[in-house]
């Protein structure tokens, strides 16, 4: 049993118990063919995502990534759990989340028929809000008047991706959900869409963020979850996740002395000692591996930098072996 | 409720194709009156001859070259017919399906509008688009009559009760092609459903007038409820009305069921 969101406190703009999403995959014949069985989409995952901060959420396509943003907005429905978005109900009040909440779905489509201006105007006036941050989002993505007044048909995909970044954001969401944002961008134009989404932070608004892009999200991001093969894997502050991370350590040795002895210090591992360089690896606080150090003579120390894509790589190395308990245990559901 | 900015939307994005569609619509409705006036008299001499067979004469009415009889056939012919159901079929069955298949109903379903008003204004959208299509084709008659001195053979309340006739057919038309959109993640399966319950209900309506074993297959179509001939002629049936109003609400009713429980996939 899944158990139920407690009352809103008015800290979280996500709140998620258990949401697992299973697709029947169809076959011909009626399902009953080769193929047909269940697919995992997602799978109890659990989270929260407190007011005012950039969340992101991580995963290689397939992982869940959209399918979990879509339960929250109620394009589908959660084969079980149950999820809160500002405090109200994903399946029974999701019209009043949407009139909240900014949405730039992933690989946005737009009406090529329509101006960029017109476009926006037409998505302002069904969110019944006016567009009250849409000059100052267009000007720093160098959208100008003269562009918006071109059809979208004539739009590259990086400037439909900013007329999507702009419709998500442009009436002042109180949250802002946003799949993939800076796909298309080029680099200065994600430098652009970084400082909109400080300001967003600055002004208390949450956003959700789905990304693969590991450095963006380590730019951007308070928190981040990752999820593997629908499965949440963790969720963690991005400082801690990366803190946590094992750093790899070289030390070269002035002169043939003798080697520190790095045994049972904390979060010292796999050393190993050739010749004048030492290597080993370290985690969390690296304050004991330095004093061990002290008054060992060295030519060169070099610590490598924890980076958040080998947080996620070090998660992902056991997808393949997920992957296939996942086909076996959905081959037994089909029996 | 509807979506007044999406019924806007609407309106502006098809207002011009409407518009081309209410004219020729106009101008074929137009032609009954003026074909009556100008050749009615020598073609009841040449019914009269008995030259022309009594299977083809069923099929166009039991007396075409009356007034009411040209009007009848004018409203019930395959152009008249193709005209007309443009918007209930074309637009109804692209209505949803076609967004999703674009991938447009993502951005559309984001704003604060539930899937049930979204449906709801797609009908609305099809309704008035039957509506001015049916009020095209009563202006063109009307107008046709009164240049050609004929006007006086026409009854405004009989006018009135066809254009309920065909709006209605029109709308329970719309509604299946609505109700099939809403089902599919893509546009071939939603036209394929609306393009056959309209081409072979046609069909059987027409096998069943010229083929007295078929009359039998003639109430599954929804063209039979179509009577354009028995409300000129002062013999309406309101059940014709009523069938079509109950075909309406049925693939309405399917609609606004169905489409809220529909997963809405990422689109591929």
């Amino acid at each position: 049993m899944t158990p139920g969101p407690g009352p809103t406190t008015g800290l979280h703009a996500i709140r998620a118990f258990g949401l697992t999403k299973r697709y029947r995959s169809r076959a011909l014949f009626g399902g009953r063919g080769a193929g047909a069985g269940t697919v995992r989409a997602l799978d109890g995952v659990s989270l929260d995502v407190r007011e005012g901060e950039v969340f992101g959420f991580l995963g290689p396509n397939g992982a869940g990534k959209s399918t979990l943003i879509r339960l929250l907005l109620g394009y589908l429905h959660p084969t079980a759990g149950q999820a809160t978005v500002l405090g109200l109900d994903t399946e029974r009040e999701s019209v009043a989340i949407r009139a909240r909440v900014g949405y730039l779905p992933g690989g946005i489509a737009l009406y090529d028929g329509l101006t960029g201006a017109r476009h926006l105007d037409y998505l302002a006036e069904l969110s019944g809000r006016p567009p009250v941050r849409r000059a100052e989002i267009c000007d720093r993505l160098e959208l100008t008047p003269r562009t918006l007044a071109r059809p979208i048909r004539d739009y590259s995909r990086g400037m439909r991706q900013k007329i999507g970044i702009v419709q998500a954001l442009q009436h002042d969401p109180e949250l802002a959900i946003l799949d993939e944002p800076s796909e298309g961008l080029d680099p200065l134009m994600q430098r652009a869409f970084y400082a909109i989404l400080d300001d967003v932070r600055a002004a208390g608004r949450t956003v959700f963020f789905s990304s693969h892009v590991l450095s963006e999200v380590e730019r951007v991001c308070d928190r981040v979850a990752i999820v593997r093969a629908g499965r949440l894997v963790a969720l963690e502050d991005v400082g801690e996740l990366v803190a946590r991370r094992r750093r790899s350590v070289t030390a070269r040795l002035a002169g043939p002395g003798r080697a520190p002895d790095l045994a049972g210090i904390a979060g010292v591992t796999e050393i190993e000692v050739a010749g004048s360089v030492l290597t080993c690896s370290l985690a969390g606080d690296p304050g004991p591996f330095l004093e061990a150090l002290r008054g060992i003579a060295l030519t060169d120390l070099v610590i490598e930098p924890a980076r958040l894509e080998d947080v996620f790589l070090e998660l992902y190395e056991g997808e393949a072996a997920d992957e296939a308990a996942h086909a076996l245990e959905d081959a037994g559901e089909r029996t | 409720m509807i979506s007044g900015p999406l019924l806007r939307h609407t309106w502006r994005t098809h207002r011009v194709r409407l518009g081309i569609i209410s004219l020729a619509l106009a101008i074929w409705a137009f032609l009954m009156p003026v074909i009556y006036a100008t050749f009615g008299r020598e073609m009841e001499v040449l019914l009269e001859s008995g030259i022309i067979p009594d299977a083809f004469l069923s099929l166009m009415g039991a007396d075409p070259f009356s007034l009411d009889g040209s009007v009848a056939l004018g409203a019930v012919h395959p152009i008249a017919i193709a005209l007309q159901v443009v918007y209930p079929v074309g637009f109804a069955a692209a209505a949803i399906a076609g967004e999703r298949q674009r991938g447009t109903l993502e951005v559309l379903l984001s704003r604060p509008m539930s899937r049930r008003t979204l449906f709801r204004t797609l009908l609305v959208a099809t309704i008035v688009a039957a509506v001015i299509t049916t009020a095209a084709t009563i202006l063109g008659t009307v107008a046709g009559a009164a240049l050609y001195d004929v006007a006086g053979g026409l009854d405004v309340s009989e006018q009135a009760l066809l254009g309920l006739n065909t709006v209605l057919m029109l709308a329970a038309l719309g509604g299946i092609s609505l109700a099939a959109s809403a089902s599919f993640d893509r546009l071939t399966p939603a036209i394929g459903i609306a393009l056959a319950v309209t081409l072979l209900g046609y069909v059987l309506e027409i096998l069943g007038t010229l083929w007295p074993d078929a009359a039998f297959l003639q109430p599954y179509s929804l063209f039979h409820y179509l009577r354009p001939l028995e409300i000129l002629g002062g013999e309406a049936d309101v059940s014709d009305l009523v069938v079509l109003a109950g075909v309406l609400v049925a693939s309405t009713a399917f609609g606004l069921w169905r489409f809220p429980r529909r997963d809405l996939a990422a689109p591929t």
